[in-house]
């Protein structure tokens, strides 16, 4: 059966992809002098 | 090891882009907006086949309407097929019904990873959702792995089939030799071409088909992980000429990520490609695409085989080659493409 379908994302699944992209685990950081430099978590 | 070429994409999406894209995506991006396109259009769900299916279905306003069913390909999603849709429907002589599904996988069409979800068979969904409609032909448009599903419909369903317009060739598409035929320079020359390109660009592809699941655990864990294995190639298959800012915004790049991730269907996405390698579309003896078929070539597809090579397996009335554009077609150059289908259409005389 065909039925109508709207697009709404919920808040809790908006909220959790900005918290990702917050906590990204970049491998290569640019130093202030576009460098780029690996990332070591020591 | 050479760090500095990671500002480049050479060796991949480049660092420095994906760093400026993920700031974006994090303070700028508004995904509300992205809903509102989509909702400005008639969305719909439908049952087939025990399948939930996603679909757009807008009615046009001619006097003379025909259906037309635009498939998309991976790492697109009906999305780029938006921009295309006001072009067909709003012309008061002839105009388009455009029915735009999502793949099974993609999107809001429910996740399938069973065996057996290939373009034929999805094929036989379309033509289903076809029949749902009150359809009894379609006119088929159609590039990147929905170039194979709507090759597979016309083969499957002729009589169902108005006409077939395409802006890619399958990737898997090989057409039948008869007794004594060879091909010729042209195409062995295509064929060499295509060896090459698999070996150089086809890492992704050959990973979809042969070990999805190992890929997608980090894909569907990390953001910025999905965008750079999709970026990646709007990068290397579009007409940007080195700058993807000059052909798509950012938004039009991050929508259709962020639809991969909130669906979370990059692993049922890419799994279409481990079941299209199992039935690739060689012709038979048998097989030839009767229908009129268009063609419309944008020069920085991925790649293109020569006419002759097409013609050995579909009846192909209409062949057109534009200066600018690439793969993401409706995307990129929706004027140019619209206008293709709509002289296709009106030459064919539906």
């Amino acid at each position: 059966m065909i039925k109508p379908f709207e697009c709404s994302i919920s808040k809790a699944a908006l909220d959790d992809l900005k918290t990702r992209l917050i906590n990204t685990r970049w491998t290569y950081q640019i130093g202030p002098d576009g460098v780029q430099v690996p990332v070591l978590r020591i | 090891m050479d760090l500095s070429n990671r500002t480049g994409w050479s060796t991949g999406s480049s660092l420095a882009y994906m760093k400026e894209l993920a700031a974006y995506w994090t303070d700028e991006f508004d995904w509300q907006k992205v809903e509102d396109q989509i909702n400005f259009y008639p969305n719909f769900l439908t049952e087939i086949d025990g399948k939930q299916i996603h679909f757009i279905h807008v009615k046009g306003k001619g006097r003379k309407s025909i259906p037309l069913l635009i498939t998309h390909g991976w790492p697109g999603s009906f999305l780029e097929m938006l921009k295309i849709i006001p072009l067909l429907t709003d012309h008061q002589d002839f105009s388009f019904d455009v029915i735009i599904p999502s793949l099974p996988g993609f999107g809001f069409s429910e996740k399938v990873t069973a065996t057996g979800c290939n373009s034929r068979y999805v094929a036989s969904l379309w033509y289903q959702l076809m029949q749902q409609l009150g359809y009894k032909q379609v006119g088929l448009q159609g590039g990147d792995i929905g170039a194979g599903v709507s090759t597979a419909f016309a083969l499957q369903y002729p009589e169902a089939t108005l006409g077939l317009m395409l802006n890619y060739i399958p990737g898997s598409y090989q057409p039948f030799l008869k007794e004594g035929e060879v091909f010729t320079a042209e195409e062995l020359t295509y064929k060499k071409y295509i060896a090459d390109w698999f070996a150089k660009e086809g890492a992704y592809a050959h990973l979809h088909s042969t070990k999805p699941l190992t890929l997608v655990y980090g894909l569907n864990d990390s953001p910025v992980g999905l965008c750079a294995w999709m970026l990646e190639k709007f990068y290397a298959w579009s007409d940007c000429n080195g700058n993807l800012d000059s052909i798509f915004t950012k938004d039009e790049l991050l929508g259709n990520i962020t639809l991969y991730w909130f669906t979370e269907t990059i692993h049922s996405s890419v799994y279409i490609y481990y079941e299209n390698s199992k039935s690739p579309l060689v012709f038979g003896k048998e097989d030839f695409v009767k229908c009129p078929v268009g063609i419309v070539k944008f020069p920085k597809e991925i790649s293109f085989p020569p006419r002759i090579y097409v013609e050995r397996g579909y009846n192909v009335t209409y062949w057109n080659e534009h200066q600018q554009g690439g793969h993401f077609a409706a995307l990129e150059q929706p004027e140019l493409l619209s206008k293709d289908i709509i002289r296709f259409f009106k030459q064919i005389n539906v």
